[in-house]
């Protein structure tokens, strides 16, 4: 994964409420929904032309290389697809402001019945990997900070380096090899979860993936953890409270940790939406039953509205994290 | 490498094209990312059955849906049957009928019905079910692949004689009348039924149905045959066959036939599974457009069957699983006194020169979509260069390939099809069908015979006659024929490959050691 944040940007970025701005308020909540809204319908349209300029239609990818070209005109008929495409979109976008996500165009499903139990999954195991990559995020950075240009740092920083250059793919790959297949195998290499379940009653399914989404997401975000705890330490006050003989570890704790947190706050929002993003990577690699693992299927078919409702969905998230970020940086900008 | 730019004044348009260009992302990474038995009778009754499948996340219950990935097989073998099962000595082991009669010019046949078997709702299965279900297939509005197969009929002439007989009356005469109608894939559901009923006759009944995730299905006490010994098979559906090999090695399913070839050796090592290969039933074929330069000339066809390296394609390509084929259709039936052809590059080059088509170039186009497929044209393409000859290898997105089939000019292909099922699409004068577009006087005049007969010794004289003509003139090269590798787990016995696919489909045998 290869993110990079302007936390400073960030921060500036967020205008301060005070009282000359709170009869704005209004106001602003109203723009930002505006631009959700602008956001989303952009996004609709962009998957919308990239779907269409995928090379292949529905009905081949569905009826293989036996169908005859009267059986692929007549299915292309059958699901549609022989209207014009803006009547295509248009029947799209006015079925989804009645809050209708449509049918799969593959199998005739209602989109909402095949996804509702995968969002869930999706969500929790997003929501897993977050709750261990903050504090974890936290303590490593803390401590690379503490130790640094140290060996521990200097090996800490080496090896975030190779994680970060290395594809999430690779790394599952790896993982599954060393713990589920062919060194130890000690863990399940796919995560079985059965339908109606929850993620949670089977922990043992959920490790090897949210121990690639941790180990991804922690070599990022304590990086930056890291470079705003050097950045305290080295200011000003702390250097005073250092001669003034104050421990460490209240130097550490109670004066240089909410100030380093602050600039990794927004960016963890941040980092949150990536998760999303990438855990259609993840979600493949270990048949993790979830809107990534969808999405990747709905790909390969051409399947529009399967498309559509998941990349939606996945954009949906995004924004809300971003205003998030936001917020997170306004209220430590006026703290 | 994302960069978020966000800054007073300016943040509208960022952000709104940050969350377009990660849904672009998303949607790019997304398109990155489409004959034995296992030994032993031992084991006790019941128990649940972990089978694993590759199979798509919209798939349906729908015993005809147009979505067809493996778990639709396997999960239609376990609740519906065709009127008969085919076996590898050509006959048929009847299953919802039991014997099909004809007159003497072949234009009507007779179908009659086994009695007292129930749908597994206990209602009788009878002759209405049978005609329902083939209006279905016939009705072109259903864009059903099987319509191909059964074609031959006329809607209009099908009609109910009493509950448990059905006559087909043909509008011109069809010898193989039996061989069509028993094709695994016509299967007979309960009339008026909907398809997420999956009302069937088979020896399970469904229980639950998550689609893309799992199928399970009960035995069905009911049914007429012998009724299985497994409590419960529980069909479970994965991405790839690398995650079903894994669920394997990880024993989290029991057997599967959809597992990665290049992981048997890792496999065979792993104590407690065990591997079972089928008899050969697939022939991945490298087209050649027989009705465009430069495969319009039978030398120029001829001298890349020459190129190619037999042993080699089924070592490196085929992981050495199967045997050499001999550039003719079918499997291991009605074979043609053929010499099997050897790769000789002297006499490819002559041909080619002969042809004027010596210092070839040409694109050959593949979608890679089975095992082995890729690694044949690059042996072709290293082979021919030793001649001069620049095959250039292009691997295409399976959408974009099959949008354009019938179009290749040099492009691949597999077949698992019986000759019987195989020969209309290659006598068809539609393009997709016959992809290669290879228009033999002689072997349609053999074709036409082939589908007027109904004595089965007369069609394989006549089979061994076109194989022979297909290896001479034909307008496929094909290397290999390859077996289905099943791994299970040593704890199950009964397990048989199904004919002729090699599949797991059947598991009324099937016991497992608790």
């Amino acid at each position: 994964m290869a993110i990079e944040t302007t936390t400073d940007n960030a921060v500036k970025a967020a205008p301060t409420p005070g009282p000359s701005q709170r009869s704005a308020l209004p106001w602003l909540i109203a723009r930002r929904a505006l631009t959700g809204l602008v956001t989303l319908w952009c996004v609709s349209v962009i998957v919308f032309v990239a779907t269409q300029a995928m090379p292949g239609d529905v009905a081949h990818i569905i009826l293989g290389p036996s169908a005859s070209a009267e059986q692929v005109a007549q299915l292309n008929q059958n699901l549609g697809l022989d209207q014009p495409l803006l009547s295509q979109y248009w029947n799209w976008l006015s079925s989804v402001l009645t809050g209708d996500m449509g049918d799969s165009l593959v199998s005739g499903q209602p989109v909402s019945e095949l996804l509702a139990e995968r969002i869930f999954n999706s969500a929790t195991l997003t929501a897993i990997a977050m709750v261990l990559i903050l504090p974890l995020s936290l303590l490593v950075g803390l401590l690379a900070a503490v130790f640094r240009d140290r060996l521990l740092d200097r090996s800490y920083l080496g090896t975030s380096l190779i994680v970060t250059a290395t594809p999430d793919f690779v790394i599952g790959s790896l993982v599954i090899a060393l713990f589920g297949t062919v060194v130890f195998k000690v863990l399940p290499p796919v995560s079985l979860i059965p339908p109606g379940d929850v993620p949670w009653e089977h922990p043992r399914q959920l490790v090897m993936p949210l121990a690639v989404m941790v180990l991804v997401g922690v070599t990022y975000l304590s990086r930056l953890v890291r470079v705003s705890f050097i950045d305290v330490l080295e200011s000003e006050y702390v250097q005073l409270a250092i001669i003034k003989g104050l421990p460490m570890r209240r130097i550490l704790f109670r004066h240089a940790l909410p100030n380093a947190l602050a600039p990794s706050i927004p960016a963890a929002s941040i980092m949150a939406a990536f998760t999303i993003a990438g855990s259609v990577v993840i979600e493949y690699l270990f048949a993790y039953p979830g809107i990534g693992s969808a999405l990747v299927d709905a790909v390969a078919g051409h399947d529009l509205p399967m498309i559509q409702a998941i990349i939606m969905l996945m954009a949906v998230a995004f924004f809300c994290f971003n205003q998030l970020a936001d917020v997170l940086g306004t209220l430590n900008k006026s703290r | 490498m994302l960069s978020r730019l966000v800054g007073k004044g300016q943040r509208s348009r960022p952000r709104v094209l940050t969350a377009v260009v990660a849904s672009a992302m998303v949607v790019s990474l997304a398109a990155a990312c489409s004959g034995e038995s296992s030994e032993g009778s031992g084991g006790s009754s019941g128990g649940t059955l972990r089978v694993g499948v590759v199979a798509s996340t919209i798939s349906t219950l729908d015993a005809y849906s147009n979505l067809r990935s493996q778990d639709f097989y396997v999960r239609n073998a376990t609740m519906f049957e065709p009127l008969a099962h085919r076996t590898k000595d050509g006959g048929y082991q009847w299953a919802l009928a039991t014997g099909i009669t004809h007159n003497k010019d072949n234009t009507e046949w007779t179908v009659k019905l086994r009695p007292n078997v129930k749908f597994h709702d206990g209602t009788p299965f009878g002759a209405d079910d049978v005609i329902a279900v083939f209006q279905r297939v016939l009705d072109k509005k259903n864009a059903l692949i099987e319509r191909n197969y059964i074609d031959f009929m006329d809607p209009k002439g099908i009609e109910k004689v009493d509950d448990l007989t059905v006559r087909f009356k043909l509008p011109k005469p069809y010898g193989p009348f039996e061989f069509a109608v028993t094709n695994s894939n016509i299967i007979f559901y309960k009339k008026g039924s909907k398809p997420e009923q999956a009302m069937g006759t088979g020896p399970f009944s469904l229980v639950s149905f998550t689609a893309g995730r799992e199928t399970l299905v009960k035995r069905y006490d009911g049914y007429w045959g012998t009724k299985p010994k497994l409590d419960r098979v529980k069909i479970i559906s994965f991405k790839t066959a690398e995650a079903s090999t894994n669920a394997l090695i990880g024993r989290q399913i029991d057997a599967s036939s959809n597992i990665l070839q290049t992981s048997l050796p890792t496999i065979e090592k792993t104590p407690g599974l065990k591997v079972m290969k089928s008899d050969v039933n697939l022939k991945v074929s490298i087209g050649m457009r027989a009705d465009t330069p430069p495969f319009d000339d039978v030398r120029v066809r001829q001298a890349m069957r020459l190129i190619v390296n037999r042993k080699l394609a089924l070592t490196n390509a085929f992981d050495g699983l199967g045997e050499l084929a001999n550039d003719h259709s079918g499997f291991d039936r009605c074979l043609p006194a053929v010499p099997q052809r050897e790769q000789n590059l002297d006499q490819a080059k002559k041909l080619l020169a002969d042809a004027g088509k010596s210092n070839l170039t040409i694109d050959l186009r593949t979608a890679a979509n089975k095992p082995g497929m890729l690694q044949l044209v690059q042996i072709l393409a290293e082979e021919a260069k030793k001649i001069g000859v620049t095959i250039k290898v292009q691997k295409m997105e399976l959408g974009a390939y099959l949008e354009k089939w019938g179009e290749w000019p040099f492009y691949t292909g597999y077949d698992t099809r019986p000759y019987l099922e195989g020969v209309p699409e290659m006598i068809s004068g539609d393009a997709v069908l016959n992809h290669n577009h290879w228009d033999d006087a002689e072997f349609k005049s053999l074709a036409k015979k082939l589908y007027a007969t109904a004595d089965a010794q007369e069609q394989c004289e006549i089979q061994k006659q076109m194989k022979k003509i297909e290896h001479e003139r034909g307008a496929s090269i094909l290397t290999a024929t390859n077996p289905t590798v099943s791994v299970y787990s040593s704890k199950v016995s009964g397990l048989v490959p199904e004919f002729p696919s090699g599949n797991l489909y059947d598991f009324t045998k099937v016991s497992m050691d608790q």
